[in-house]
């Protein structure tokens, strides 16, 4: 497995409680399966560092189409 | 006589034909072709001849009702249609009638359209196969989706008009792959209210059209009226300023496509538009953005679904819920926040080029056959999952109105297609831009269609 930040892998290593939480149980929530396809999609979030640096924006406003 | 609404409301309203005859033939022609391309999931012939009647009557009482009256206009089943289920592809949806219409379908029974049925869509509108539905150009192929049915049903000329939706490509990417007209409106400007979501912040509804005035009479009636894309429609582009968009999520392409776009440069050229590539390095970062968007949403939405009947989801579809629902807000967030920055990007590049509108490539490649879930595009071979969704995300997550335009084929014959984007708000630049390039580049797709489904074959006789 690919090395991660800290909190990618507290992530990933959660991914079987938060699935529990969800109610998410049974051989179609392999938390194997789901931990391997969360890391990829961390990674492509990480890529967005690029647009707006690390970190938390929280919760977005309405898109508004007319930005100018 | 074509099979536009422009020839079909002229013999309409000259007494050529009658909607009844055009509502026959629709359901003849419908039938005959079911098992081969499955456009439509759902068609009642007493309510399509009922509204026909209907048409009939009022226009000979001196009641017109404009463009589309009596004109047959498929309805991508994830819209709320009076007296017709909503099943969006999927079982988890209920098998009863809705009692009442969507907006956009009010508006189109109001401008007396005739509702011709339910058209097929990829399950619960979220992948580009659209199964069971087949190609035209080719049946061992996909006809794109998730509005694939709409894009067979106008392909084919069984309507001149069809509804999809767009969340991230899902109007254009059917009409590129069956060689028709699609528009995605700017974000929020067709109400999306009794449709069936996937993504509220990226959703959009538009027509699927065989020629772009299609597509501009029917937007007009989506927006109640808040548009008047069909009166600038042939006032050409000359003097307008192009910014072509080939690379970052843009390239590379397969060469008839790349062929098809040259074509299109070459086009707007001769119409006296100035062109120029430009380079808009924010774009590399679309597809983080748009499955960063797409993934929270859809998990939320589809959440109970997912805990209590997740063997009646398809497994891609539910590895993206799955997905979604362990992934933190936080990524969600961040996806917006990005989408913002992409927006104002695009924004920027057209204001420091004083660009009119953006050409780009519809898609990098043409239709891919049913069992292949890759293709090859260039030195590469590219999941289609992701290779139909580059080209055309990119305005989703900017909300840009953008019309995508057949124009051209690959060497089996299939269609190939770029698209037109304007400012959000300028849905009628994009068309305008789009109708004058038709002229020059789609001849073949507007006239002919598909082998066996001309799109002049006649309509009086069942």
């Amino acid at each position: 497995m690919a090395e991660h930040s800290p909190d990618t892998d507290e992530l990933l290593a959660g991914v079987h409680e938060r699935l529990a939480a969800l109610g998410l149980n049974g051989p179609l929530f392999d938390p194997a399966v789901v931990a391997a396809d969360l890391a990829e999609r961390l990674e492509l979030d990480r890529s967005l560092d690029a647009l707006i640096g690390p970190g938390d924006p929280g919760p977005p406003p309405l898109f508004d189409p007319a930005l100018r | 006589m074509m099979r536009t609404v422009a020839e079909l409301s002229t013999a309409l309203r000259s007494g050529e034909i009658t909607a009844r005859a055009i509502a026959e033939r629709f359901l003849a022609e419908e039938a005959a072709n079911r098992d081969l391309l499955h456009p439509f999931v759902a068609v009642d012939p007493e309510r399509v001849l009922a509204a026909a009647d209907t048409a009939d009557r009022e226009l000979s009482e001196g009641i017109d009702r404009g463009h589309l009256h009596g004109i047959p206009v498929g309805v991508k089943d994830i819209i709320d249609v009076e007296g017709y289920a909503t099943r969006g592809g999927s079982p988890l949806t209920a098998a009863d009638a809705v009692g009442a219409d969507a907006t956009v379908v009010s508006r189109l029974r109001a401008a007396g359209a005739v509702i011709a049925g339910k058209t097929t869509t990829h399950e619960l509108a979220c992948g580009v196969v659209s199964a069971p539905a087949s190609n035209p150009w080719d049946p061992t192929r996909v006809p794109g989706g998730s509005s694939g049915g709409s894009g067979v049903a106008v392909a084919t000329a069984l309507v001149p008009i069809a509804l999809g939706s767009d969340t991230g490509g899902s109007i254009r990417i059917p009409a590129a792959l069956c060689g028709t007209v699609g528009h995605k409106p700017t974000y929020g400007l067709v109400p999306v209210d009794g449709v069936m979501a996937l993504s509220v912040s990226l959703d959009h509804l538009g027509p699927l059209g065989i020629t772009v005035a299609d597509c501009a009479v029917a937007l007009d009636v989506l927006t109640g009226g808040a548009t008047d894309t069909m009166s600038g429609l042939d006032g050409g582009i000359a003097q307008w300023r192009v910014g072509v968009l080939d690379s970052g999520p843009f390239a590379p392409l397969q060469d008839a496509v790349a062929a098809g776009l040259e074509r299109s440069i070459a086009a707007l050229t001769d119409l006296g538009a100035s062109v120029e590539p430009i380079v808009i390095d924010e774009l590399d970062h679309v597809l983080a953005v748009e499955f960063g968007i797409i993934v929270g949403e859809a998990a939320a939405l589809h959440r109970d679904a997912l805990r209590d009947r997740p063997d009646e989801i398809d497994p891609a579809i539910r590895g993206l819920l799955i997905g979604g629902s362990v992934l933190p807000d936080s990524a969600t967030n961040r996806a917006h926040a990005a989408r913002t920055v992409i927006a104002r990007a695009i924004e920027a590049a057209m204001d420091r080029h004083h660009l009119d509108v953006l050409l780009a490539p519809t898609l990098p490649a043409t239709a891919a056959p049913k069992d292949d879930f890759e293709q090859v595009i260039g030195a590469g071979l590219e999941h289609i999952g992701m290779s139909n969704v580059r080209t055309t995300a990119p305005f989703n997550v900017s909300g840009q109105p953008a019309v995508s335009v057949p124009c051209g084929f690959d060497a089996d014959g299939l269609p190939v297609a770029v698209q037109l984007a304007a400012r959000s708000g300028a849905d009628a630049m994009a068309l305008r831009a789009a109708y004058a390039l038709e002229r020059l580049v789609a001849h073949d797709h507007n006239t002919m269609g598909p082998a066996g489904y001309r799109r002049d074959r006649p309509i009086g006789e069942t």
